[in-house]
């Protein structure tokens, strides 16, 4: 019974640390993603928004694997990354996942050119209201054109993003779900 | 016994259906928390910061670099003509320098005698440490880069950053091995300048475009396109004389300056050790010596 109950307890241990140890791999491969320094002037400036791409089609995909507390962590460390105020990226991630979670049952028989339209309203939307936080938080109206830029830059990059967001995301699902037996 | 197991079963199904579809709303609420607790202090988020980036710094660095080498040696590869061209460029260059240095060790003999004549106390010597930008993360809205240097190389906050031709930044967080530096484009950006020749002072503000803004000119300042401007060395927190721009547009959105650097295309920085007077720093002056 002891023996039985060391068990139970060393195997929470080892899940909890691989769920753990996944989340984190996650977070540093968005991160890595989100903020490598691009050659070439203006870039960053109109640099994809990988992390909104991930979150997007994760949730159609793996809901149950990609939930609201890894998103949120997400969000806070690119936050903490770029310098922005905390909760910038992490609010409107959220939000992402929340009315892509309510609209997953449509978009799961849909086919590719749906989703990817589906990414695009998204990425709109979020675009915007990053904007209007920002201009909000700094006093000041931004430049808009950059953030249209980026957006047009991720929607472009959806269809070549997406095969690789789908491996890694098959790969983390199924050690999670390993992790999970 | 069954009936009473299946209430706790549909209560636990419900509760956790709650909890699912309160999460998103509660983590959109604490995001709006954090925001306005930022705003009110930023200095714990800084600290927060600043651990993240020296934690993340080590591997964005390594991550980074044979990305770097492969972009230098992409850049490196020109056709003989460009080269042709370039080599002639480089020899009409060097023909002016060379006149340059002459006039150059001219005027530091002169300069030198006229300081041991006058006993002028010379300005510190300036300290450099050289880095790669190892991140540019903010985007459209922030605008930064991160150096694999900090307080452990001498790195602290308020230092100046600059690229081979001029200021680009000035450090805003310095961790242990990491530094964020906020580029003069930024909008948060404010650096007091003078103009180089006519020594008129004013603060250089960003605007998170190409060019910046003049601000708090004094009235008839006498500008002109084509002036340069340098840092004025005003708060004893930036060296003074480091070039920044030059002035480009004299209408009704103000003086706008054209950084010497493009910025976005900058790989390495030299990072400024300056020496801060300790009585400026401390705000205790000593009171001059009644006569």
């Amino acid at each position: 019974m002891a023996l039985r109950t060391q068990d139970g307890w060393k195997g929470l241990l080892v899940t909890a640390a691989a769920r753990l140890g996944l989340t984190f791999l996650v977070i540093f491969v968005l991160l890595i993603a989100s903020t490598f320094p691009l050659p070439g002037a203006h870039f960053s400036e109109v640099r994809p928004a990988f992390v909104l791409m991930a979150v997007f089609y994760w949730t159609i995909l793996w809901p149950g694997v990609f939930g609201y507390f890894l998103t949120f962590s997400i969000g806070i460390a690119l936050d903490l990354m770029a310098g922005f105020p905390p909760g910038m990226n992490a609010l409107p991630l959220v939000l992402v996942q929340w009315v892509t979670f309510r609209q997953r049952k449509f978009m799961l028989g849909q086919p590719f050119r749906v989703i990817w339209a589906g990414l695009a309203l998204v990425a709109a939307c979020t675009g915007a209201l990053q904007w209007l936080m920002y201009s909000i938080f700094s006093g000041h109206a931004m430049a808009i054109r950059p953030q249209v830029m980026s957006v047009l830059v991720t929607c472009a990059l959806f269809p070549v993003a997406a095969p690789a967001l789908s491996a890694f995301g098959r790969w983390v699902a199924a050690r999670s779900s390993l992790a999970g037996k | 016994m069954t009936r009473r197991s299946r209430k706790d079963t549909f209560q636990a199904m419900t509760i956790r259906s709650l909890a699912l579809r309160l999460t998103p709303a509660a983590l959109i609420l604490f995001s709006l928390t954090l925001m306005i607790f930022y705003k009110i202090d930023s200095l714990p988020v800084e600290r927060l910061r600043v651990a993240m980036t020296d934690f993340m710094a080590p591997v964005m660095s390594a991550v980074s670099k044979p990305f770097a080498t492969v972009g230098d040696s992409v850049g490196g590869i020109r056709t003989m003509r460009e080269l042709k061209a370039e080599n002639i460029r480089l020899s009409e260059d060097n023909a002016k320098l060379q006149r340059w240095y002459e006039a150059a060790l001219k005027l530091q003999a002169e300069n030198q005698s006229f300081r041991e004549l006058l006993n002028v106390k010379a300005d510190p010597a300036l300290v450099f440490v050289t880095a790669r930008i190892i991140s540019d993360p903010g985007g459209a809205f922030v605008k930064s880069v991160l150096l694999p240097v900090g307080s452990g190389h001498n790195v602290t906050k308020g230092n100046a950053v600059m690229s081979g031709h001029g200021l680009i930044g000035r450090v805003v967080e310095a961790g242990s091995q990491s530094s964020r530096v906020l580029l003069i484009t930024d909008l948060n950006s404010r650096i007091p300048v003078m103009v180089q020749d006519t020594r008129t002072r004013a603060i250089l503000a960003g605007r998170n475009t190409d060019l910046l803004r003049l601000e708090r000119l004094p009235i008839d300042s006498g500008l002109s396109v084509g002036q340069r401007i340098v840092t004025s060395g005003d708060g004893g927190q930036l060296p003074p004389d480091i070039p920044i721009g030059t002035i480009v547009d004299i209408g009704p959105q103000g003086v706008l300056v054209r950084p010497l650097t493009v910025i976005e295309k900058v790989t390495y920085v030299q990072v400024i050790n300056t020496s801060v007077d300790p009585a400026l720093a401390t705000g205790a002056l000593q009171s001059a010596p009644s006569p």
